[in-house]
C-alpha cells in the first residue's frame, strides 16, 4: 500500500476503483492528430515532387518527426498516469478517494462510511449508458460539501457495494468509554 | 415599481422569500456552470493549443506551397535552404534539449509511479518497461536521422 494512505489495525480495503477507460481514450485521442498529421502535411506538399524519400529534408524530417513522436508518447503516458493513480479506496470504515489532477497535484478526500447519508448515481449521456460508467455522489449529514466520484465503472454496483458496507458500519458495535467522576 | 412577493420589514433592504430562492437558484446555477468550466478547463486547454497549432500550421502551409512569395517562387531544395538556414549546431541543440525534456518527464513519471501506485505494481512495472522500450527505439531513430543530417 502506498505511503500516503495509512490504515488502522483492523481497517481492510474491501473495494479499489479506478476511473473507467473511456475519458482516458477520448483526452488522448487529439494525440493521434499529432502523430497523423506532420507525415500528411509532409508528403502532400507540392515539394515532394523535387525531393526524392532520402534526400537531406526527409531526414531532418524524420528527425522533426521523431521529436514529435517523442512528445507525443511523454504525453500519453503523463494522461495515462493522471488516469491510473486515480483511485477510489473503500475500507470497512471509511472511503478515501485518491485524485491525481496533475504533476504533483494530489487531492485525498476521507469520508466515514458511518457518515453517509444518501448515495446517489448518476449515468448520463449514451456512452456512459452503453458502457456502464458515471458518476457517485456521497451525500453526508454534515455542511461539508458532497462527495463526488465521476466516471467509475458499473457506478450501481459500486453503490451497493458501499451502501452495504455503510450499514455494516452503522450496525458494529461501537466503542464507549464511560467515565465516573469521582 | 413593482413589488415582488411578500416583503419583511418594511425595509427596501429585504428580500421577499421567492425572491430569495431564485437569487438561492441563480447562485445554484451559476456555481455549477462555473464547476463545469474548471472541469473543461484541462481539455479546453488542450483544444485551444491544437487549434492555435492547426492555424500555424495552415497558414505555413499555406504561404509555403499557394501563395507566391517573391524571392521563393519555386520548391527546390535549393530555394529551401535559402529560405530555411539549418545550420549543424541548431540541430544539436534542437536533440540536446529534447534529450533533457526526455529526462526531465522520465524522473517526474518515474517518481510518480514509485511514490504513489497503490498495490498493483505489476501495472506499473509494465509501464516503466513499455514507456523505456518504446523512447529508446524512437531516440534511437532520432540520432540516426541526426547523423545522416550531420554526414550530408
Amino acid at each position: 500500500m502506498a505511503k500516503q494512505i495509512k490504515l488502522d489495525l483492523d481497517e481492510k480495503i474491501t473495494l479499489l476503483i479506478r476511473k473507467h477507460f473511456l475519458p482516458f481514450i477520448f483526452e488522448v485521442l487529439f494525440l493521434v492528430v499529432l502523430i497523423v498529421f506532420p507525415p500528411v502535411l509532409f508528403f502532400s506538399g507540392r515539394f515532394i515532387d523535387s525531393l526524392s524519400f532520402l534526400s537531406d529534408y526527409s531526414v531532418l524530417f524524420i528527425f522533426g518527426y521523431s521529436i514529435i513522436i517523442l512528445f507525443v508518447w511523454i504525453s500519453f503516458f503523463i494522461a495515462w498516469t493522471n488516469y491510473y493513480l486515480d483511485v477510489l479506496v473503500v475500507t470497512n470504515k471509511r472511503v478515501i478517494d485518491i485524485e491525481q489532477k496533475r504533476f504533483f497535484h494530489r487531492d485525498i478526500a476521507t469520508l466515514s462510511l458511518d457518515k453517509i447519508e444518501d448515495i446517489k448515481v448518476e449515468i448520463k449521456g449514451f456512452l456512459a449508458t452503453l458502457l456502464n460508467y458515471g458518476s457517485l455522489n456521497l451525500q453526508t449529514a454534515a455542511e461539508s460539501r458532497e462527495f463526488v466520484i465521476h466516471n467509475i465503472p458499473q457506478p450501481i454496483k459500486a453503490k451497493d457495494q458501499i451502501w452495504n458496507l455503510h450499514v455494516d458500519a452503522i450496525q458494529a458495535p461501537q466503542d464507549v468509554r464511560i467515565i465516573q467522576n469521582e | 415599481m413593482k413589488i415582488v412577493g411578500h416583503m419583511h420589514g418594511g425595509g427596501c433592504g429585504f428580500e421577499s422569500r421567492p425572491v430569495r430562492l431564485r437569487l438561492a437558484v441563480a447562485r445554484l446555477r451559476r456555481d455549477t456552470i462555473r464547476r463545469r468550466r474548471a472541469k473543461a478547463g484541462f481539455l479546453n486547454n488542450y483544444a485551444l493549443c491544437l487549434q492555435f497549432l492547426f492555424a500555424l500550421l495552415g497558414i505555413g502551409y499555406f504561404s509555403y506551397n499557394r501563395l507566391m512569395i517573391p524571392g521563393y517562387p519555386s520548391y527546390s531544395p535549393d530555394s529551401l535552404s535559402r529560405f530555411l538556414y539549418i545550420s549543424d549546431g541548431v540541430v544539436w541543440a534542437v536533440f540536446l534539449i529534447v534529450l533533457l525534456i526526455f529526462l526531465v518527464f522520465t524522473w517526474i513519471l518515474t517518481y510518480h509511479w514509485r511514490n504513489y501506485d497503490l498495490g498493483r505494481t505489476l501495472m506499473t512495472l509494465r509501464a516503466k518497461i513499455v514507456y523505456f522500450m518504446g523512447s529508446s527505439v524512437i531516440i534511437l531513430i532520432m540520432t540516426l536521422s541526426l547523423i545522416a543530417w550531420l554526414n550530408k
